[in-house]
This record gives C-alpha cells, structure tokens and sequence, in this order.
C-alpha cells in the first residue's frame, strides 16, 4: 500500500514511470473485470486502457479514501457499462465465430475468440456465457459483480451508486431471465424438429 | 417434462472462470506500454464527475472534475524519454501495420484500439498504395469536437511543437496579406485593361457605397477584390488577421487551412463566377464564349478552389516566391489545367472532411454514441464520394450509417487516376 501512495504521488506529479508501474500492477485485474462485463477480450483491453488512460488523467482526483483498486475498478465497471449502453452490443458478445451468429459484429468475433478457445470453453460454459450477455448491461454487471466477483450486495450497491434493495432486485431479476431464457431454449429445442426439416 | 435447470451460480463462476482462462500469456505484456502511447491522445470525452466522485471518495463531484486535474508535470528529467520513445514506436508500428494491412482485416484497425489509428486517413491498402511518408507526420485525425482546455492540457506534443505553430500562424498570415497585395495588383491590372463586358457588369452591380460599408465594417475579400480604386498596402494586411484568426484551430491545421481558404475566397470567387475571369482579356479570342462559360460552370462548382482561374496554391506560391512566377495568364489554358493532380493524398482527405465534421457531431448527438466510427469510402476522380459505409464496430448500425451519409457529401478536388479508397476514423465525443 506505502508503494502505491509513492507511486501515486509520483503520478500526480506527472511520472508516467510511476504510473506505468501501477498499470502493470493492477492491469490484469482491471482488464479481468473488464472482460467479465463485456464479455470479450477486444472490448476488455478498450476498456481496461481506458480504464487506465481516466485514471491518470484524474489521478487528482483522487484522495486516497478508497484504495485504489477499488477506485481503478469503479471507473472499469463504469466505462464498461457505459460502452455497453452506447454500443448497444450485446447482442453480438460471445457469438460462436463458426455460425452464423457470428457475422454480426465483426469486432467481437474476429479479433477475440479463436475456435481453439470456443472448444475449450465449452458448449455448456459457452452458453451460459451467452446467457448472461445477453442480459442488459445493468443486470448483466449486477450478476456478474455478485456472482462471479463475489462482492457483497452492500459493495456493490456502492459501486454502482443505487440501494441494496435494487441490486438485490436486479440479481433477482437477471435469475429470472436466465431462467425463462432457459426455458424458452430448451422449448424452441423440443419443437425445432418438427417445425423444421 | 422435466423443468430445464437455468445456470446456477456456479455454472456461471466456471463460464466466467473459463473466459478468463482464454486471456493467453503475455497477451497483457505490451499492455502499459499501450496505455502510455495513449496518454498524449487527445481526450475522448470528460470523465463523468459522478464516476470520480464515487471512486475517489470525493463527496463532490465538482472537486473530482477535470479542473481538479493537476497538470502532470513535463519534466525531461525524469526517466520519461524511453517511455515517449516507446509510445512513439508503439504508435507508428500500429500505423504501419494498418497501412500494411489487406482489406478486409478492419476489424485491427478498430480492434487495435490504442487510438493511434485515429491520428491518420488511410489509404485503401487495397491499392497499396502507401501514403507520403512525409505526410504521415502531418496527418491529424478529425476530432470532432470543439478544442477545449483539456485538449492542451493533455498534449504534450502539440505544445512542445508551439513554435512551429506560431511561426506557421505568422507565415500563414503573411502569405494572406500578400495574397491581398496580389488580388489587389491583378484588380489594378484588370481595370486598366479593357474589361470584358461580364466584368463590367459585375462591378456596376457593386455600387461603391456598399463597398465602403463592407470594406469598413467587415473586411471582405470579395468587396475588396472588386474594388477598383488601388487601397493601402496596409488594409489588406490588416484584413488578413482577421480571416486567420477564426481558423487558428489546434486540432487540424490542414483542415483549418481549408477553412480559411473557402472562407477568402468564398465570396470572391462568386464574383468571378458572375462573369469576372479577369484573365479573359489575356485569352486566345479563338476560344470565345464557349471557353468563358465552361470556366463560368467550372467557378461555380468549385468557388473556393481558384482566383481567376489560379489555384489558390499557386497564387500563394507566387506571391511568397515558393515557384517561379508563371507568365500570369499567358493564355486562356491556364485557367483549364485542372485536375493536375495524381493523387489524393492524407492533406485532402483532412480538408474533404472538415466540412464534415458538423455533420457528423450531429450523428453523435442524434445517436448518443461517443467513440469512434470507421468509415471507409471511395473517391471517384470528379471528387465526388461515390460510397461510404462505416466499417469495424459501427458497420451497420444507425450511428455508422449516419456518418456514412455525411461523408458521401464530402467533396474533394478532382484528380488524374482511378477512384481511391479511403478509411477514415472519425473520433465522435464532446
């Protein structure tokens, strides 16, 4: 912690070493959180450099309240969010590059996942993955916050700057569209063979 | 039935659990080295208050904001020099591999991300053509956005370039007053020689009142390039200022040039297109009225590309002694030289789209989207833009094809040779 406030006030002072140095610490953790919300490595490194790029333009900014993973991966979870909402792409994150599906954006299929990766992945783990894209940004962070990074709802409620109550409900809710989601797979499954030759 | 299982928690820790698992090793390696080339970029949009505020721990926002930004400080000394060194290669080996790269393969462009790509228009590498290495220096990206302080702040390079900018912005002002000295000279030339009746007429239209009025209240090229009494060296060189003045944009100077340019001759040329090719009376008679009408069609198409039939270019040329003085107007074919050029090349591409670029804030705030959109077009030789489509991650959504129907009306000069592709990243944030 004493590296990082040297190394932060140095990179207030503008010593872009400094601030190379906490990149390098905390790029795999951002670029990690990063992943989990856009679901691809090309949006991840976006995110992740821009991460890093508001940090040290604001590193003023910052008062040392927070420690500064917590403060890095605030601004991560928010870019993210917001290069979700603007680029309304969900639709097109975690697309099986061999189907047809995965012409739809070019950006998420060409540059992230090679085939090799979808195997190992897995059809089971793969789907899930689509699954929880294919969420809303909101609902989908909530749920991954909670579920894949384990924070606390408390945590999470102030991380994305709304009550307990309605991280719970967003949880909750992205569940339940999981769920029907589930459902309607596995129904349109049942009738796909007869419907279709 | 039974009741399909939707993913339990732990399915989904193991989905994620498994992505992460796809980040390859080193794949992070170059990573900082990335995100310090981007740090001298200009900034792509302010950083929501609210967002610092939350992360910091500030309680108000305000105290989070951009002003709240100390400026890093530019100390040679310490150690930064391999860093700069690092994110200058980083950035021009991007460069290079986009215009190495075959078509096709835009998706590095955008995938690529450090926002290097942004700093050129790039030629079709289809053609592989490679552009001017000279110019790639030159080349700016269209950012479109108004430059703010944040901007200078964040540029290390343009200010430590500060120099070239103001000798750049004198000399830019002097060749315009001596522009005005010219204009000027050939008004004088003109009205001692017998003018053609179309010049006659267009002068009589101006009666000296209003040209007072205009001359006095706002110092108008076209006013004063139809007046015919000889002014003052000195009102010339005191109107210049007053044009260069508004186009001193940091952002593009190509394009600022551009702007300055229609913004001269704008006005004069569509006096001249009313009939006044002042090098009419130098013209082979041989090619009567036919001739005059044609270059009366051509002045009106392009009213910012020539001064009685001179490029603007040349004219600049001649009057700062860049070129031989050419035998002005030694005959009619002068007039007709265009398109002399080969090529279009990254300066065109820059001023082709600066009057764009209000087109395109619009796409941005009619589509709420801030980020960048690729947009890749032909050029027909005429000028015209005969396609644009966005390509990269805007291809086919409303926003792509929103600037992609901005920069089909883009119009560049017309030049010798086969339509020519371009890709152009236009950078959309306040």
């Amino acid at each position: 912690m004493s590296d990082d406030a040297e190394l932060i006030a140095a990179a207030k002072r503008g010593d872009r070493k400094a601030f190379s140095d906490l990149v390098v610490k905390y790029q795999r953790r951002v670029y990690l959180a990063a992943l989990h919300v856009t679901g691809n490595h090309s949006d991840a490194d976006d995110v992740a450099q821009e991460t890093f790029v508001k940090a040290y333009r604001h590193i003023g900014g910052f008062d040392g309240r927070s420690d500064l993973f917590t403060w890095l991966y605030r601004i991560a979870i928010n870019t993210a969010l917001n290069q979700l909402r603007s680029q309304k792409r969900s639709d097109r994150l975690v697309k099986d590059p061999d189907g047809d599906e995965g012409a739809v954006g070019d950006r998420a299929d060409a540059a992230q996942r090679t085939p090799r990766e979808w195997v190992e992945i897995g059809d089971r783990l793969r789907r899930v993955l689509e699954q929880v894209c294919e969420l809303s940004p909101v609902l989908r962070v909530t749920l991954v916050l909670a579920t894949v990074e384990q924070l606390p709802y408390k945590k999470i409620a102030e991380l994305m700057e709304v009550p307990e109550g309605t991280v719970a409900w967003r949880v909750n809710e992205a569940r339940r569209q999981l769920r029907e989601r589930t459902t309607s797979e596995e129904q349109a499954g049942e009738e796909t063979p007869k419907g279709t030759p | 039935m039974t009741r399909p299982d939707p993913p339990s928690d732990r399915d989904i820790q193991d989905a994620f659990g498994a992505l992460d698992g796809t980040l390859r090793d080193g794949q992070l390696d170059d990573f900082s080295s990335r995100v310090l080339a981007r740090l001298d970029e200009p900034e792509v949009g302010s950083m929501d208050a609210r967002e610092l505020a939350r992360g910091s721990g500030v309680s108000r926002p305000d105290e989070a904001a951009l002003g709240a930004v100390p400026e890093p400080a530019r100390d040679e000394n310490s150690g930064l020099h391999e860093i700069k060194a690092l994110a200058s290669t980083t950035r021009r080996r991007i460069s290079q591999k986009i215009t190495s790269e075959k078509e096709g393969e835009d998706s590095l462009l955008v995938g690529a991300s450090s926002g290097s790509f942004r700093a050129a228009a790039l030629p079709d590498p289809a053609r592989e053509k490679a552009a001017p290495q000279g110019r790639a220096v030159e080349a700016h990206p269209v950012v479109v956005r108004p430059a703010s302080e944040a901007d200078r702040r964040s540029m290390p390079s343009r200010s430590s370039s500060a120099p070239f900018w103001v000798l750049g912005g004198v000399a830019f002002a002097a060749a315009a007053a001596a522009v005005a000295v010219f204009v000027f000279g050939v008004g004088r030339a003109n009205e001692s020689d017998k003018a053609p009746a179309s010049d006659v007429i267009a002068r009589a239209d101006t009666p000296a009142p209003t040209e007072q009025g205009a001359a006095t209240s706002a110092p108008d090229g076209n006013l004063k390039f139809a007046e015919p009494p000889p002014p003052p060296a000195a009102e010339p060189a005191a109107a210049a200022p007053a044009e260069v003045a508004p186009g001193a944009v940091d952002e593009d100077t190509t394009v600022a040039r551009g702007d300055a340019e229609g913004g001269v001759l704008a006005g004069r040329a569509g006096a001249s297109a009313g009939g006044g090719k002042n090098d009419e009376h130098h013209a082979d008679p041989a090619k009567g009225s036919r001739e005059e009408k044609k270059e009366a069609e051509k002045e009106e198409r392009k009213p910012a590309r020539k001064i009685d039939g001179k490029d603007l270019g040349d004219v600049l040329d001649q009057v700062t002694g860049k070129v031989e003085d050419k035998p002005a107007q030694a005959d009619g074919q002068e007039a007709q030289k265009k398109p002399t050029k080969k090529e279009l090349d990254r300066s065109d591409v820059a001023k082709a789209m600066g009057p764009v670029r209000a087109s395109v804030m619009r796409c941005r705030d009619k589509e709420q989207f801030e980020g960048t959109v690729t947009v890749k077009f032909q050029v027909a030789p005429s000028g015209q833009v005969t396609s644009a489509e966005a390509t990269g991650s805007k291809a086919g959504s409303p926003t792509g094809a929103c600037v992609a129907a901005a920069v089909k009306k883009a119009k560049f000069p017309p030049f010798d040779g086969a339509p020519t592709s371009f890709t152009y990243p236009f950078l959309l944030a306040e």
